[in-house]
């Protein structure tokens, strides 16, 4: 039911202009109190100067005859009037508390999602003031327009408030001008054929589905807004514009509600939270001394507290249990695994802030945490049997207060298997601390140490609670990015849209391989550090962010600009400019490489995946190269394996790594997620190798050894094989179609059982390498020669290509089983060589037009 | 008018004074936090951060009195200061009742302060008239 007549909250909205008249009149009423106050005090200075003995200066002396002085002139018409001004004062004051506080605010018999299940329950109880306010106005343009209900533009018209710094936020991160949009939405609205075209009880719904969802007992502007974005036109379309939608206004509108929620918390006088935050003065009167372990260890508790109350977002599950364990009976230590940047600190943080506000378990309350500087201790420290000796004492120390959790960043490399300068191995002396419940400790470490170094020490890890710390959500992400701009933005002077944050969030989880958060806090504070040196704009879009990875990462992001759109469209153009012949294949890749670029790309694998079948030295590597030139911008984004190299199943811990090395593929891959990936002469890998790729191929990921996931969804997979090339050399000599050819050699494959039908089967295509003709290679001979053409031509001197000596290339380069393999040490061993020697003799200077001799490939000066 | 007067009423006498006793609670209970109250009394009589001796093996009469009277002073010390600290506590929640109390009942009479204020007022104008 929906009836904002009888709501309570329509009390509010009939009174709002007598106590806006109220309000007024107390303004009014503080001036005159400021006057009256004044002119009380003059007329009492005479009485002072009167009744004041100068001889006699005692300060209570002095008290007493200013406050008889104020007494006496307060007795007087002033003095009356300053008492009914003041009076006034106070009963207004109070009711403009009631009228904000209660009248704005009904208290409100059930909650909201119960509400929503009840038919007698009246949902126009809980609409904030403002959305009753716009409902208000929307309901009575509707009667004017003749209309049964608002209709979505009619709400939206009213819901656009240029005054409410709510809505303002919402469309100005979103981009929106907010007063074009009103005024194009009342141009719409002067059409006199306006007809209702959505169930006004439908948005009602959604929007206190929307409040629910949100954990809110009202229905605010934004649940509305968001509602409205999804069948709105007009808003629809903008948005659409704007390639958002309504999860996205949703979104915002959550962000400025937290914010809001945030502050009045924070500005709430008296609440228990806002007290405590001043810290507490007789907490270590209760405890032991730490005097050397507060000499060489960092105090996080006091950093956590400095940087005031922060939202905990993320981790909850993990602060929990670090919790449990550290609040348990028996060794209470905690082992914090998790990549670089996936937020142990900040799971630490979170524990210190409920440690501080008393909001976790009562063990851990009043701690101090102190993270243990064993660099500095050793820096300091001369000797190793001092370093130990003192270590040993700070444990103690540790011990003896009562109120430490210890911290010890890099845990791994303290366990002696590291042999680094400053680093100490403190195996020996923490073990018989570890087993001592007195001590409660948190160590911090990465899935690579917790695998190497700790995991060596059974004795030590046995002590520890392992947590893994897994990567937090982009949802999240987006939260703690949200919750970071406010003072991102207060420093540098920057705005920064939606729009921008989002695709911070997008691109950081699409093309930087360390975990989120810190990947996406570290591109925010870039985006605010570019745009300050690069600002003339105060604002920053979603380009400024694409610019930023696109200089970082060097992948082309962001829309795609006419330029790139010619090089997609022209791609087989420009990989014929590389490699000759091979129509199909190009075609094939070329078509690959539009479909992922513009979007239409279906599935989680690979950018494009292709198998490349022919003889040797017909072009597939060379394909390969040109490809990653063209699209990558070089042939250094190139993971090349040769595969023949991977002939034995230990060789799998080569490519995805192991303890003692990287893994060729997965490091190669995390460190370049935006690169062709070549495996050369792929049927010679160990099969056991190759099922490894069928995960790759499937799902675009692969686990590396600690388990890490290591995306290739922007990586293009090229395989080249020349297995079955014999038949691909009789088809071709019995003239057969491409596709018969392609039939011949598959069924050639699977029936000798070099490839699996599951492994073909997952590649986008199967490309075949025909034999190069005798034009082709003049072709290649004539692309080879070109380039020593345009070397010479920096040097001034004219070489001139003839056919003769291109013939004479393709006879002695070409062999039937290696194609045109050879031609490249032909022209090295007699092109090259012989003009080298005959620059060298100065046979040739700048200026020169030379030719070779094509059966001895003597220097001809022409 | 009926409606908005009751209203006035139950948020003035109800809503509004439940709010005052809130946030008296949340002082008492900050200054348990912030004097560390409870800790202060269950470790009145430890001694002062955590210092004392252990005997050694062996006994010896002079050493064993040496001790005892070292750990004595320890304990003594660390009475004195949180015993201060303590009263301090005593104190602020003193003056939060006393503030409280009487914020709570100037809140409660506040309607007819009001009118005894514009009363006394219109009397001290035609007073002196």
């Amino acid at each position: 039911m929906f009836n904002l007549k009888q709501a309570e909250i329509s009390l509010a909205l009939k009174t709002e202009k007598n106590f806006k008249a109220l309000f007024v009149l107390r303004k009014i009423l503080v001036f005159i109190v400021i006057i009256l106050t004044l002119l009380w005090l003059y007329n009492s200075i005479p009485l002072i100067s009167k009744n004041l003995d100068f001889n006699n200066f005692e300060p209570l002396y002095v008290l007493l005859v200013i406050l008889q002085a104020l007494i006496i002139s307060a007795i007087s018409q002033t003095g009356g009037f300053l008492l009914i001004a003041l009076s006034l004062n106070f009963w207004l004051k109070s009711l403009n508390d009631f009228f904000e506080n209660g009248l704005k605010n009904p208290q409100l018999k059930i909650n909201l999602a119960t509400a929503s299940q009840d038919p007698n329950s009246n949902l126009a109880d809980y609409l904030n003031f403002n959305s009753a306010k716009y409902l208000s106005s929307s309901f009575k343009l509707a009667e004017k327009l003749k209309l049964g209900a608002p209709s979505s533009t009619i709400l939206l018209y009213n819901f656009l408030d240029e005054k409410n710094p709510k809505i303002i936020f919402l469309f100005s991160r979103l981009s929106i001008d907010i007063v074009e949009f009103k005024k194009l939405l009342k141009e719409i609205l002067s059409n006199p054929n306006i007809e209702p075209t959505e169930n006004f009880g439908n948005i009602i719904f959604e929007a206190t589905q929307s409040a629910i969802k949100r954990g809110s007992e009202r229905i605010k502007e934004g649940d509305i807004l968001s509602v409205l974005a999804d069948i709105e036109p007009n808003f629809k379309k903008i948005l659409t514009d704007l390639e958002i939608g309504r999860s996205d206004v949703e979104n915002v509108s959550w962000w400025i509600e937290s914010a809001n929620n945030r502050l009045k918390s924070n500005q709430a006088f008296g609440s228990y939270e806002n007290l405590i935050k001043s810290g507490q003065v007789a907490n270590d009167l209760t405890y032991g001394y730490t005097i050397t372990l507060d000499k060489f260890s960092i105090d996080w508790t006091t950093t956590v507290r400095n940087r005031g109350y922060e939202e905990i977002i993320g981790n909850s599950d993990e602060i929990e249990l670090a919790e449990k364990i550290l609040s348990r009976k028996g060794p209470r230590n905690v082992l914090l695994v998790g990549e670089i940047g996936s937020g142990r600190k900040s799971v630490i943080h979170s524990l210190i802030k409920k440690s501080l506000y008393h909001q976790s378990v009562p063990e851990i309350w009043n701690k101090r945490f102190l993270q243990l500087d064993l660099v500095a201790l050793s820096s300091v420290v001369s000797s190793s049997e001092k370093t130990e000796a003192t270590i040993a004492k700070c444990l103690n120390e540790a011990v003896q207060a009562g109120n430490v959790v210890l911290i010890i960043n890099d845990f791994h490399d303290f366990l002696g298997a590291a042999r680094k300068a400053g680093i100490t191995d403190i195996s020996g002396i923490l073990l018989p601390y570890l087993d001592d419940p007195r001590l409660q400790m948190i160590c911090l470490t990465t899935p690579q140490g917790l695998h190497k170094y700790i995991e060596a020490k059974p004795a030590i890890l046995n002590l520890f609670e392992k947590i893994e710390i897994p990567e937090i959500s982009s949802e999240e992400t987006l939260l703690i990015l949200q919750n970071m701009v406010f003072y991102l933005e207060k420093e540098y002077g920057k705005f920064i849209t939606y729009e921008a944050i989002k695709e911070i969030v997008e691109l950081s989880g699409k093309y930087i391989s360390t975990p989120y958060p810190q990947k996406a806090i570290s591109l925010l504070q870039d985006a605010f550090t570019y745009s300050s040196q690069h600002g003339d704009t105060n604002l920053i879009l979603p380009e400024h962010i694409d610019q930023i990875l696109t200089q970082k990462t060097k992948i082309p992001l962001g829309k795609i600009n006419s330029e790139e759109k010619a090089a997609l469209l022209n791609m087989e153009t420009a990989l014929h400019k590389r490699v000759i012949s091979q129509e199909e294949a190009i075609k094939e890749i070329s078509s690959a490489m539009r479909r992922a670029r513009s979007g239409m790309k279906t599935g989680k694998g690979p950018m494009g995946s292709f198998l490349f079948l022919g003889p040797t030295g017909v072009g597939k590597t060379e394909t390969a190269k040109a490809l990653a030139e063209i699209y990558f911008g070089s042939e250094d984004r190139m993971v090349r394996l040769d595969m023949s190299e991977f002939q034995r199943v230990e060789d799998i811990s080569r490519l995805i790594g192991s303890e003692t090395q990287n893994g060729i593929l997965t490091t190669g891959v995390r460190d370049n997620p935006f690169s062709l990936v070549l495996l050369d002469e792929i049927e010679k890998a160990y099969p056991d190798i190759l099922n490894l790729f069928l995960q790759v191929l499937d799902e675009g990921y692969v686990n590396d050894n600690f388990g890490n996931k290591v995306n290739f969804t922007n990586t293009i997979i090229i395989a080249t094989s020349n297995a079955g090339y014999k038949v691909i050399l009789e088809s071709i000599k019995e003239n057969k179609p491409t596709e018969e050819i392609k039939k011949d050699l598959l069924d050639y494959v699977f029936t000798n059982n070099l490839f699996r039908p599951e492994l073909i089967n997952r590649f986008d295509g199967v490309v075949i390498f025909k034999s190069l003709t005798q034009t082709d290679l003049q072709q290649i001979a004539g692309l080879q020669l070109n380039k020593i053409v345009s070397n010479l031509k920096k040097k001034k001197i004219e070489f001139i290509v003839t056919p003769e000596l291109k013939n004479k290339i393709v006879e002695l380069g070409f062999h039937p089983v290696f194609g045109a393999r050879e031609m490249k040490r032909v022209i090295q061993d007699k092109v090259e060589n012989s003009i080298a020697k005959a620059l060298l003799g100065d046979k040739i200077v700048p200026g020169n037009k030379i030719e070779l001799n094509p059966v001895n490939f003597d220097v001809i000066l022409k | 008018m009926t409606s908005l007067v009751l209203k006035y009423i139950d948020w003035h006498y109800f809503q509004k004074t439940g709010r005052i006793l809130t946030i008296i609670k949340n002082f008492i209970a900050f200054a348990l936090y912030f004097f560390s109250a409870k800790e202060l009394v269950l470790s009145l009589f430890a001694p002062w951060k955590n210092l004392v001796e252990k005997p050694e093996r062996g006994f010896d009469l002079g050493n064993y009195l040496n001790i005892i009277a070292g750990n004595l002073v320890s304990i003594i010390i660390g009475f004195i200061i949180r015993a201060v600290f303590l009263i301090i506590f005593f104190g602020f929640v003193s003056i939060v009742l006393i503030v409280g109390i009487l914020a709570f009942l100037l809140w409660i009479f506040l309607p007819i302060i009001v009118v005894i204020g514009i009363f006394l007022g219109i009397k001290l104008i035609f007073n002196y008239v």
